[in-house]
C-alpha cells in the first residue's frame, strides 16, 4: 500500500486503531502547517514546537472522535491547532506582532525551502492574493479574530473602534474572502 | 427569537469564533433547523483553512518529529502474559470410536489453527510496536557485544528513558537447544533484578524482543542477556552472553 495515496480520512481511521505509522504520515503532511501557525500566533519557535507536540498528542488521543460526516480531517486538525495556539496565547497574555516584523526575521530561508510543494505554494499564493484584495481594516479584524481568538468586542477595544464598525468590517471582509476564494 | 437573516449575518463571525457567548449559542441552536445556514457555515469554515495556510510556512526542526510522535509509542505496565497451552479435547459420543476420533482430530486442528492465527496476529502487533519504538525512542541507542562465549554476537537496544519499553535486535547469537531461550535481565543500582522478557533466535542467530520492564528504564543501571530454560523455573543454563551499562545520566 502506497502511503502517499492514502487519504487523510483513511489515515485518521487507522490512527484510531493505534496504527502509529499513520500518525507519522499525518505528521509529515501537516506538521509544517501547525508549526507555522504556532509561530505566527505566538511569535515564538519553541512555543510553536510545544504546540506541534500537543496537537499531535490530541490527534492520537482523540482520533476516535473524528467523523467524516462532519467535515475534512484538515478542518478538524486546523481547529485543534488554532484552539491550542489561542489557549496558549491567552495563557501567556503575550501581544503578538500584527505588522509582520518579528515573523519576517524568521522568514529567511523559509520561502526558498525546497521541500514546500508546488501545490501548497500555489494555494498559499491564492490566499495571500485574496487577503491583499480586501481593505486593510477588514483584514485586520479577521486576523485578530482568527490568530488571536478575539471577539467582536475585544477587537473593538483593541482597535479603539465602535463595536458596530468592527462587526461590519469582519462580516464584509469574510464575505469578500469567500467570494474571492470561490473563484 | 433570532431570524434566519440575522443568523446569516452572524455566520461569518461565528465561523471565526468571534461572537459573544450569547450570540454564539443562538446561532448554534438555529443551525440544526436550517440547511442553508449550515451550508453557509461550511463555506465560511473553508476560509479558516485558507487563513491557517496564510502565514509564512516554516519547517519545524527535524528532532521535533520523534517528540511529537512519542505519544504513539507503546506503553505497557507489565510483561505480556505467557501464552496459554493448547487445550485438547476428547468427546464421548454415541458414534463409533472412529467417528469420535475424527471429530476430536478436527477439533484439535481447528484449535491449533485459531491459536496459530492468534499467535501470528500477536507477533505482527509486537513487530509493529518494535518498529515504532526503534523509530521514535528518544534516548541513546546502546550497542552490546557478546563476550567470549559469543564473540560474534551483537545487540542493539533502542531506549526511551521515560518509558518502560525498549526494542532489542540481536544478530549472530548462538542457537540454543530445544526448551531454551534467551532472557533479558535489567538490574537496578542496588542489584535488584527484573525480567525484561524472553526471546528465541532463528537458525541464523538473529532475534528481537520488545522489552517491557516493570519500571521506567532509567530506574535500571545495566542489562544482560542469558540463555535460560523455557519451563516455569526459567533457570539459567549458562552465563550471560551480553552485559552492558545503561548510562542515562
Amino acid at each position: 500500500m502506497d502511503q502517499k495515496t492514502i487519504s487523510d480520512e483513511e489515515l485518521i481511521a487507522l490512527v484510531a486503531r493505534n496504527e502509529s505509522w499513520a500518525l507519522a504520515e499525518l505528521y509529515d503532511r501537516y506538521a509544517r502547517l501547525v508549526f507555522s501557525l504556532g509561530v505566527r500566533v505566538l511569535n515564538d519557535r519553541s512555543g510553536a514546537e510545544e504546540i506541534v507536540q500537543e496537537v499531535f498528542a490530541k490527534v492520537w488521543l482523540k482520533a476516535g472522535d473524528f467523523e467524516t460526516t462532519r467535515g475534512k480531517f484538515s478542518s478538524w486538525l486546523i481547529g485543534i491547532a488554532r484552539h491550542q495556539c489561542i489557549d496558549e496565547l491567552r495563557r501567556r497574555r503575550v501581544r503578538p506582532t500584527t505588522d509582520g516584523t518579528d515573523v519576517a526575521s524568521l522568514r529567511s530561508g523559509a520561502e526558498s525551502d525546497p521541500v514546500e510543494s508546488a501545490v501548497i505554494a500555489a494555494e498559499q499564493q491564492r490566499i495571500r492574493n485574496a487577503l491583499a484584495q480586501i481593505p486593510v481594516e477588514q483584514r485586520q479584524a479577521i486576523e485578530l479574530a482568527f490568530f488571536e481568538g478575539l471577539s467582536h468586542q475585544q477587537i473593538a477595544d483593541r482597535l479603539d473602534a465602535p463595536l458596530g464598525t468592527v462587526k461590519t468590517r469582519l462580516r464584509l471582509g469574510m464575505q469578500k474572502l469567500r467570494d474571492l476564494l470561490k473563484e | 427569537m433570532i431570524t434566519e437573516d440575522e443568523v446569516q449575518d452572524l455566520i461569518p463571525a461565528f465561523a471565526l469564533g468571534a461572537l459573544e457567548p450569547e450570540e454564539s449559542a443562538q446561532v448554534q441552536a438555529h443551525l440544526p433547523t436550517c440547511a442553508s445556514c449550515r451550508m453557509a457555515l461550511a463555506e465560511y469554515q473553508r476560509i479558516n483553512e485558507a487563513l491557517a495556510l496564510s502565514p509564512v510556512q516554516l519547517e519545524p526542526p527535524g528532532s521535533l518529529k520523534a517528540k511529537a510522535l512519542k505519544v504513539s509509542m507503546p506503553r505497557v505496565a507489565a510483561p505480556l502474559p505467557k501464552q496459554a497451552g493448547v487445550a485438547t479435547t476428547a468427546a464421548r459420543s454415541r458414534f463409533s470410536l472412529l467417528t469420535a476420533s475424527a471429530i476430536a482430530l478436527a477439533l484439535v486442528s481447528l484449535l491449533l489453527l485459531a491459536w496459530g492465527f492468534r499467535e501470528f496476529s500477536r507477533q505482527l502487533a509486537e513487530q509493529r510496536d518494535l518498529v515504532a519504538v526503534m523509530a521514535y525512542a528518544d534516548g541513546p541507542a546502546v550497542t552490546v557485544h557478546g563476550n567470549a562465549s559469543a564473540p560474534l554476537a551483537v545487540g542493539k537496544l533502542y531506549l526511551d528513558p521515560d518509558s518502560n519499553v525498549a526494542a532489542l535486535i540481536t544478530v549472530n547469537m548462538p542457537t540454543l537447544a530445544n526448551g531454551q531461550n534467551y532472557q533479558v535481565s535489567l538490574t537496578e543500582p542496588d542489584g535488584t533484578p527484573a525480567n525484561g522478557g524472553n526471546f528465541h533466535v532463528d537458525t541464523n542467530g538473529n532475534g528481537w524482543l520488545l522489552i517491557r520492564a516493570p519500571k521506567r528504564l532509567d530506574a535500571y543501571q545495566s542489562v544482560s542477556i542469558s540463555p535460560v530454560n523455557e519451563n516455569s523455573t526459567g533457570a539459567p543454563v549458562g552465563p550471560p552472553l551480553f552485559q552492558a551499562d545503561l548510562n542515562f545520566r
